[in-house]
């Protein structure tokens, strides 16, 4: 299978097509819009059913060569982009399907079913570009398509805001990742990912230049990823429609900060302090991150918060060195994740429009579909067995304790971090679910909402197969189909024995979040619960205080410097420009007369100055 | 003359046959479908017939002709914009009432005229083919007759385009005067004669007419305002290339780029013309004003290519040029599309909201605007980065600041056009509101539209073809 | 014979001077013809002294003969008032004459500042050189307008049939430039001609 163009032509074709989509009809459209990605999806299955261990790479064409830089438009098929891009057009298609009945009633359906299949196209050509630049202009693109489906229903501002704060954060993490660009480009001559990893090798293992680039990288993914310090546009992106926040910010581009750094991980494997950064920015974001989803009203803020969360657990993977656990982690979470927000939006629906938790209740006789598939993915979540959430996240932890003496106080962050995580979804559930319905449901979601819930759980429960821990029964398929790319050194193992007591202790830390989270609930009722929460509760809402501190840091001293130069002195130049330009076309523009004589005039006097010159000098 | 003379010679003699052609077909029956078709499938068989020329290039043909890949290249590039230029006027006369068929006469025989500049080894050839192009221009630019500044425009070409001819005849006479022969070089002319000298200024002065350059643009406005949108269009892009072709041609092969004189000359002109060009479009109203002064800063980048080193300019004259075809003739276009019977779409005013009334000619005009802005993405970008790339190659810091500062005053008169074309459009009636596209016109929008971003996106295979073809080795 | 030939090149030069300066400054457009006769009358004297009898002649049949009645019959067909005049500003001359100095000033010294004849060595050269070419288009051979002719069908075929071609533009062109006016439906007052003027659709 070579023709690995197909795969994001497919869906851009989607696009191209939906952009005609008002005319076409809603049938059509949703056939197309669906319909693409589920093509796409059915090509990668032929992609990895033929696949043979060997990576395929297809060069589309030469883009250009600039003195000595030369690049091509390649895209490249090996295990890990195999896995992701199999994540993205399996889960994509499932959501495209759901978001037919989501945003049935909308006006701007096609609009929509448009931006969802660009943005698959997009990420599709970031996970398969063989050149860093091919791979850059999906980053890009996604960020776009991002920003289009956050400020989606554009009429409110307050959803333009999100958008443009999204687009913003993330544009930082992008500098820094494009100076990455630059100076690959500078010492490599050659943006191939290939290439760049093999070159590497010659950079002495903690050399200036490789803390450099991988620093840089690491910016660039921190941004995408909504990991600290850049983490702050995620949970105001759940302004957009809930298949958006499904998609976008919770299956596909968040992680794709995670993949960048799997993807180039032999470059940071030369710079072990940059590594270590990872995991400690990796284990802060998660509790963080974790402390904030327990306070939260909105159910969709808590489901982002956990999603930053969960990418923590990523980054932490990534960070003590054991890039296939955290690739295995983001496809369990990509299934879970999207079935927690898909059901959250099926709630949301049902409920019309609403998002507070406070208002909910008993949904568990009323929605019984959902009410199952949310449970699944709750524990999923929360890492119970035997779902695929307790298989990744029980390995990250695993590796973490092993990986160095040093990392076992990450291992407390994780496990803790488990804790919260079993205490914010069990609150979540219960609140939703259980206790008296604060509010009543309009109707019930129809079959397309419901079977990609059920496909969602049933993947959630089945990629437990993948890597089912050695000790209960199961054999790390996962990762050693990642094994050429991630090779598993012995370092990393631990005894049957210990391995066993690591299970015990997160499945505890769970249980007990889970305990917790039943018995506050107990002592809870809406009616009690006062309307001015402590200043405690009022920090860890805000997300812990990162926007009052932005606020502070950047943007007052900015809105002051601008309000200072209000009158722009530098400004000036171009308005002096602007002015001279204006001067200068009046003046002209009084030469062109209209007269044939003083036309006939400039072209002899012309003359005589092109003889002048001529003869005279 | 052999056959081999005539193989090589095939596009011109395609084009003339296909003047004659129509003539005739004229006589028997008068009908603008016909005259039309048989306009357009006589250009597109000259266009295929420069493939039959290859295997006899380089040929002389009597010394005053030569066919070699320079001229190859270039008869393409004029037959392709002769022939959009025909399909598109096709669309803009079927609502005029006047007759149509002396139109298809005439545009191909100023396709000869220009294909005879392009091949022209010999000032004699390149005269000649001047006075045809002209001749056909006069009529061309006065076709609709209706006496609202198109009388007017054709009348102030024909005495500024005489003025300026016998200045390149006179031109020519001297250089002859001084060498005894009027074939181009090499050996380069003898620089230190001062009757070469004034002759090479006074031929000059009619390739700077035809070019428009400063100071010799008076004209431009006021010419492409009065004519019909597709002859404007013909006059910016077919006329301006044959002549800056033989210009190429005829400055390299006399050795005349190396002196400090015409460099001093050219350099002067050149950043002249993208500043003046720039400023007076600034605040331009009148979409056709806008577009002709424009075209005056284009051809002033141009000459930064002439004045670079043959191995990097050449290639980016032509690139630019194509570019440029492209986005013009795509402008154009837009604007005769939009045109009614009485009076062509060149107030500002008419493309208030285009994008919600028509929104194929607006994605169209955008394209070409942002083209000829020189944005990425578009062919026009790639073009400017060739120009860029030959100028910093000669270090020819003048003409690059000129360009980055013309294109920066540009970029303001192409978005506020664009930006008038996104606007909410006036509760009222717009102000100009013409019929459907007929599908020619739509077919040949389509092309340049997609040639423009194909090339803007992957310029490679236009590179190759490029250095393979318009690099020639003189 | 040196002698009569300096003189009567002195002679055709005033004459076109003469000429070319009455075309400028005549108020009537049929005088302006005249002067313009005189003018082109000069220069096929002119050719006839450097020995160009063909070309003189033509000059004589299609210049004098063919172009300048076709001049003056269009003017007199067409003109409403022959005896209308243009008075330019007193600025507008006074810059037109300072640029014809200026100009006139420029091509006299690059006349006088090159050694004629400059791309040949010795006067002797030259005289070969002109009686050999005067031998072949000159009075000294009977030939000549064969030989010309003889050059338009074979080596300069291609520039004969282009020229044929600027004729013929120039024929439709004028064809159809002098038709009368068409109505155009739907255009506002003052562009279509009064009913009436319209004549037979040619």
């Amino acid at each position: 299978m070579t023709e690995l163009w197909l795969i994001p032509a497919l869906p851009l074709a989607g696009f191209l097509l939906l952009l005609i989509g008002p005319s076409l009809g809603r049938r059509a459209s949703s056939l197309i819009g669906a319909g693409s990605v589920g093509a796409s999806f059915l090509v990668c299955l032929f992609t990895a059913w033929s696949f043979a261990g060997k990576p395929i790479t297809q060069t589309l064409w030469h883009w250009f060569t600039v003195s000595n830089l030369s690049v091509d438009v390649a895209l490249r098929v090996d295990q890990l982009s195999l896995v992701m891009i199999l994540v993205v057009t399996g889960v994509g298609f499932l959501i495209h399907l759901y978001s037919l009945g989501y945003m049935a009633g909308d006006d701007a359906f096609s609009r929509f079913l448009a931006y969802m299949d660009l943005f698959v196209a997009f990420m599709l050509t970031l996970v398969l570009g063989d050149t860093l630049l091919t791979l850059f202009v999906g980053w890009e693109g996604v960020g776009l398509c991002s920003y289009l489906l956050i400020g989606f229903w554009y009429r409110d501002p307050s959803n333009g805001r999100a958008a443009r704060k999204a687009f913003l954060v993330t544009r930082v993490g992008d500098t820094a990742f494009t100076i990455a660009l630059f100076i690959l480009a500078t010492k490599f001559h050659t943006l191939n990912i290939e290439a760049i990893l093999t070159a590497c090798q010659a950079w002495p293992v903690g050399s200036a230049l490789a803390v450099t680039v991988a620093g840089l990288l690491l910016g660039g993914a921190l941004g995408k990823s909504a990991q600290l310090p850049l983490q702050v546009w995620l949970p105001d992106a759940m302004a957009g429609p809930t298949p958006v926040s499904a998609l976008i910010h919770a299956a596909t581009m968040v992680t794709a900060g995670a993949y960048l750094i799997a993807r180039m991980f032999p470059l940071f494997q030369l710079a072990p302090d940059v590594l270590q950064l990872v995991a400690a920015i990796g284990a802060s974001t998660l509790v963080l991150a974790g402390l904030s989803a327990c306070v939260q009203r909105d159910i969709k803020r808590v489901l982002a918060y956990s999603t930053i969360s969960q990418i923590g657990y990523m980054f932490l993977a990534l960070g003590v060195g054991a890039p296939s656990a955290a690739m295995f982690h983001l496809v369990t979470h990509a299934f879970f994740k999207a079935l927690l927000f898909l059901g959250a939006g099926a709630v949301i629906h049902a409920l019309g429009n609403q998002q507070d938790l406070f208002k909910m209740g008993g949904l568990r006789k009323a929605l019984p579909a959902t009410f199952w598939t949310f449970l699944i993915g709750s524990a999923a979540l929360v890492a119970l067995p035997p779902t695929g959430g307790f298989a990744s996240k029980d390995l990250i932890l695993e590796l973490t304790w092993a990986s160095a003496p040093g990392a076992r106080w990450l291992w407390a962050m994780g496990v803790f971090g488990a804790f919260l995580t079993a205490y914010y979804t069990a609150r979540m559930f219960a609140l939703a679910f259980f206790g008296p319905p604060h509010s009543h449901v309009h109707h019930k979601p129809g079959p397309v909402m419901i079977v990609p819930l059920i496909l969602l759980a049933a993947g959630s429960l089945l990629t437990a197969a993948l890597d089912w821990p050695g000790p209960l029964g199961g054999a790390p398929f996962f990762s050693h189909f990642l094994a050429p790319l991630f090779p598993v050194s012995d370092a990393h193992e631990v005894s049957a024995s210990l391995a066993s007591i690591l299970q015990a202790s997160s499945l505890a830390s769970a249980l007990a979040g889970i305990v917790t989270a039943t018995l506050a609930f107990r002592r809870f009722s809406p009616s009690v619960s006062p309307d001015r929460p402590s200043p405690l509760v009022r920090f860890l809402l805000s997300g812990c205080g990162f926007d009052s501190l932005y606020n502070l840091l950047f943007i007052r001293p900015f809105l002051f410097l601008t309000r200072l130069n209000r009158n722009d002195i530098l400004d000036s130049f171009y308005t002096a420009l602007a002015w001279v330009a204006g001067l200068f076309h009046r003046g002209l523009s009084r030469s062109q007369t209209g007269q044939v004589r003083w036309y006939a005039f400039a072209l002899a006097l012309g003359a005589v100055i092109l003889l002048a010159v001529m003869v005279l000098l | 003359m052999t056959a081999l003379d005539l193989q090589a010679l095939l596009p011109l003699v395609l084009t003339t046959a296909t003047a004659i052609a129509v003539m005739i077909a004229v006589t028997i029956t008068r009908r603008h479908g016909l005259a039309a078709w048989l306009c357009a499938a006589g250009l597109a068989a000259a266009i295929a017939s420069i493939a039959s020329a290859r295997e006899c290039a380089p040929r002389h043909i009597s010394d005053l002709l030569v066919i070699d890949s320079f001229a190859r290249f270039y008869s393409g590039l004029i037959l392709a914009g002769s022939l959009v230029v025909a399909v598109l006027s096709y669309g803009y006369l079927k609502l005029r009432t006047d007759r149509h068929e002396e139109y298809y006469i005439l545009l191909p025989l100023a396709a000869v005229g220009s294909l005879v500049i392009v091949c022209s080894a010999n000032l004699l050839a390149f005269l000649l083919g001047l006075e045809l192009l002209s001749i056909c221009l006069f009529a061309l630019i006065a076709y609709r007759r209706t006496g609202r500044g198109d009388l007017e425009a054709a009348v102030k070409y024909l005495i500024l385009a005489g003025a300026s001819s016998a200045f390149a005849v006179f031109g020519a006479a001297l250089i002859y005067a001084d060498r005894g022969s009027l074939a181009f070089g090499p050996p380069g002319l003898a620089l230190s004669s001062p009757v070469a000298l004034a002759g090479i200024a006074a031929l000059l002065v009619g390739v700077g007419f035809k070019l428009a350059l400063v100071p010799f643009h008076f004209w431009t406005p006021d010419v492409y305002q009065g004519a019909p949108a597709p002859i404007a269009g013909f006059i910016a892009t077919v006329s301006k290339g044959a002549v800056f072709a033989l210009a190429l041609r005829y400055l390299s092969t006399e050795n005349l780029l190396a002196d400090g004189r015409i460099i001093w000359l050219l350099t002067a002109i050149a950043a002249a013309s993208m500043l003046a060009g720039n400023l007076l479009a600034l605040r331009q109203d009148n979409v056709k004003r806008m577009l002709a002064y424009s075209s005056i800063a284009h051809v002033g980048y141009l000459l930064i290519a002439l004045l670079a080193s043959a191995s990097l300019g050449r290639p980016a004259a032509a690139i630019y040029l194509t570019a440029y075809f492209l986005a013009s003739l795509g402008a154009f276009g837009v604007v005769g599309a939009l045109s009614q019977p009485t009076r062509d779409a060149d107030a500002l005013a008419d493309y208030r909201g285009l994008a919600w009334r028509r929104p194929f000619l607006a994605f169209t005009l955008t394209a070409m605007l942002l083209s000829l802005a020189g944005l990425p993405l578009t062919a026009g970008f790639v073009g400017k980065l060739s120009l860029v790339f030959s100028g910093v190659s000669s270090a020819l810091w003048l003409l690059l600041s000129a360009l980055v500062l013309g294109s920066v005053i540009s970029i303001f008169y192409y978005l506020r056009l664009l930006a008038a074309l996104f606007a909410t459009p006036p509760a009222s009636e717009p102000a100009i509101s013409s019929p459907n596209t007929p599908w020619p016109t739509t077919a040949a929008l389509l092309f340049l539209t997609v040639a423009l971003l194909a090339i803007g996106l992957w310029p490679a295979p236009l590179l190759d073809l490029i250095q393979k073809m318009a690099v020639a080795a003189w | 014979m040196d002698n009569l030939d300096t003189i009567v090149f002195y002679f055709l030069a005033a004459l076109a001077l003469v000429g070319a300066m009455g075309i400028l400054v005549s108020r009537n457009i049929v005088r302006t013809a005249m002067w313009l006769l005189a003018t082109l009358v000069a220069a096929a004297g002119l050719y006839f002294l450097l020995g160009a009898a063909f070309v003189g002649a033509i000059q004589l049949i299609v210049y004098a003969g063919g172009t300048l009645v076709l001049i003056i019959f269009g003017v007199m067909l067409t003109a409403k008032n022959p005896n209308v005049s243009y008075t330019p500003r007193t600025a507008e001359i006074v810059l037109g004459v300072v640029l014809c100095v200026l100009l006139a000033g420029a091509l006299i010294f690059v006349l006088h500042g090159t050694a004629w004849p400059n791309n040949v060595k010795s006067v002797e050269e030259v005289k070969r050189m002109s009686q050999a070419q005067r031998d072949l288009v000159g009075p000294n051979n009977p030939d000549a307008t064969e030989s010309t002719g003889r050059r338009f069908l074979g080596d300069y075929l291609v520039p004969f049939e282009v020229l044929s071609l600027v004729l013929l533009a120039v024929l439709i062109g004028a064809a159809y430039l002098g038709r009368p006016k068409v109505p155009v439906i739907g255009a506002p007052r003052g562009v279509n001609p009064p009913p009436g003027q319209e004549g037979p659709r040619k």
